[in-house]
């Protein structure tokens, strides 16, 4: 007998994730039932206590002057969509409890990121906190218009046409200009994003053609628009303000395709050190005998990603959204770099094994001084600037699960979340490296 | 053995109940089927809407060629459930359901639940003691079609 929640959001990726932590987890459990010792544990309120305080984070930037101006116009856009709905909603407003709590937690969200605009630390931060706030309060007016006002789906679909259109003429007087190639490559990095999340957002069908037309369907339509939105007033903002403060204004689409075929090469030259993309045997990474470490776990989840990247882009056709890929070949080249130097660490000699929460707290320790070192070098700074935050902010997922923790915990479960600090240690540290390199590939190509 | 298979089945909602202090004695799923007019003259109805439908369903079924399938299932309050399809052979039952969310002003908690039985009369005698299997699955969206199944016979 069975029962089943078909059509449930879970991505395989997901799928994955799960599989893998329940095999973990299964292991975990047996491991000390099966040599007939009680299964190991740590203090957890020690590692609570080891990520309490200010959490590191590093801002995400972009070499463009954003006006507070800009970001005040799209803070204002929320506070009007928040000024005209009767939120918090109660049983008299809207008596469906689901539909209410929906609609309230969108408001909530809304709020929040108003309130936490001014908070950010760089401009271009406090914009995405801004267009974060635009979202959800557009979300929770149409949801609310569709209760009060009788929008519909249909009426929403209507706006769609302005919205392309919108997107077709920034991508009609959009090109690759720049002066300097490594500082036009981030900042058209971000203008190729929003154009393809704008796109996307507009094309995401299956929603709403499968949706049933009730209030939370149309906030959730509505929610797809406002994102396309705000996405393409980015790209045509950032891309008119960094125009306007060139000097010169040089095609630069040949140096950055010529950039993509050398970075493709290099990455090429380093896949056959590289694992296949399903590790099976991670100690088999290391050429010596070694337990299944956090370090050795590292080392597997490192060259995964870095197969997984190189695979994708040594074998993609070449994309219209050029500064992605060369931006995408950096990622991939950091984590190649990541996995190199990690395996040599423990081929002479480190196991980088976690038996007590002091060893956690040294590979968080070396995370952060990575993250630190990353900060401070001036070796590429405008791409240390643009891959870091991916690469550190892990650190903070870490901490936030670490804190969760109290009295005791298994250290099997510990030492496989403390993966994630080895793995930034090591991303983070090839960061200035690899954006040097990427930087001296994009000047001389 | 080749699966029979209804989709869209118009349903017979025999009883719904919210009462919240029976939720310890109301299992989450449960199913069984009617096989014959004794066991269908057998059966009671809480004084809930609905009922009085389904007595009236019971009564119109010829055994001598249909089965009843009834199944139950806890469902959150401010979702209805409808059947999408069910399909059987002599030893399995399957039933699918989608979960659509009620009108902003119908009055339900997040939280709360109900018990929704369904009636669905099957175009063949079946024995129960013969059925080793059942499956029931739910989601939001529209109703799937089954992914195997070649549809047959008529709605009942």
């Amino acid at each position: 007998m069975t029962r089943t929640d078909r059509r449930r959001g879970v991505t395989r990726r997901h799928l994955l994730a799960l599989s893998g932590a329940g095999a973990l987890a299964g292991l975990a459990g047996c491991s000390g039932l099966l040599s007939g010792q009680p299964e190991q544990t740590v203090d957890a309120d020690a590692l609570a206590e080891m990520v309490a305080g200010d959490a590191l984070t590093v801002p995400e930037t972009l070499p463009v002057d954003i006006e507070a101006s800009f970001v005040a116009e799209q803070r204002s856009i929320a506070e009007s969509d928040l000024d005209r709905i009767p939120a918090p909603f109660d049983s008299e407003t809207i008596p469906n409890g689901v539909i209410r709590g929906r609609l309230n937690n969108m408001y909530d969200s809304a709020t929040d990121s108003v309130a936490r605009i001014d908070e950010a630390e760089t401009p271009y931060e406090r914009l995405q906190r801004a267009n974060r706030a635009r979202v959800s309060a557009h979300e929770a007016r149409a949801g609310w218009r569709a209760i009060d006002d009788d929008l519909t789906l249909a009426a929403l679909r209507e706006s769609v046409p302005s919205i392309e259109g919108r997107i077709a003429s920034v991508v009609q007087r959009w090109s690759h200009v720049g002066d300097d190639p490594v500082r036009a490559i981030v900042v058209h990095e971000a203008i190729e994003s929003e154009i393809r999340a704008a796109r996307n957002w507009l094309s995401s069908r299956n929603r709403r053609e499968r949706s049933d037309g009730t209030a939370l369907d149309v906030a959730d339509l509505a929610e797809d628009l406002e994102r396309a939105r705000t996405s393409v007033t980015v790209a045509a903002y950032v891309f008119d303000r960094f125009r306007a403060g060139l000097d010169t204004t040089t095609e630069q689409r040949p140096r950055f395709e010529a950039a993509r075929e050398e970075l493709r090469t290099r990455l090429r030259d380093r896949q056959d050190a590289l694992p296949p993309r399903d590790v099976d045997e991670p100690t088999s990474l290391v050429d010596r005998d070694i337990e299944e470490t956090t370090g050795v776990r590292a080392l597997a989840s490192l060259g995964t990603e870095a197969s997984y990247r190189a695979e994708q882009l040594t074998e993609s056709d070449d994309d219209p959204f050029l500064a992605n890929e060369v931006v995408g070949a950096a990622d991939a080249l950091v984590y190649a770099r990541a996995f190199e130097s990690l395996r040599e660490r423990l081929e002479n000699g480190d196991d980088v094994a976690v038996e007590s929460v002091d060893d956690v707290s040294a590979l968080r320790s070396d995370a952060i001084s990575a993250v630190e070192d990353a900060r401070s070098t001036d070796r590429g700074p405008l791409l240390v600037n643009e891959l870091l935050p991916r690469f550190a902010n892990e650190i903070r997922w870490t901490d936030e699960r670490f804190a969760r923790e109290s009295g005791t915990t298994s250290l099997d479960s510990v030492a496989y979340d403390a993966v994630d600090y080895v793995v930034a240690a090591a991303t983070c540290r090839a960061v200035p490296r690899v954006s040097a390199d990427v930087a001296g590939v994009l000047r001389d190509s | 053995m080749e699966p029979n298979v209804v989709s869209e089945t118009p349903t017979e909602t025999a009883s719904s109940d919210d009462d919240q202090s029976d939720r310890d004695r109301i299992d989450d799923w449960a199913h069984y089927l009617v096989s014959n007019a004794e066991d269908a003259s057998a059966l009671t109805f809480a004084d809930v809407d609905g009922a009085a439908d389904a007595r009236s369903f019971l009564d119109a079924t010829d055994f001598s060629s249909q089965t009843i399938y009834v199944e139950r299932h806890l469902v959150d309050e401010c979702f209805r459930q409808r059947l999408c399809w069910v399909r059987w052979t002599e030893n399995n039952i399957e039933t699918d359901y989608a979960r659509i969310l009620r009108d902003a002003d119908v009055a339900c908690e997040a939280n709360a639940q109900v018990a929704v039985t369904y009636l669905i009369r099957l175009p063949v005698t079946l024995e129960p003691g013969q059925i080793n299997s059942y499956s029931s699955g739910s989601g939001g969206g529209p109703c799937p079609r089954p992914d195997d199944a070649t549809p047959e016979g008529n709605a009942s």
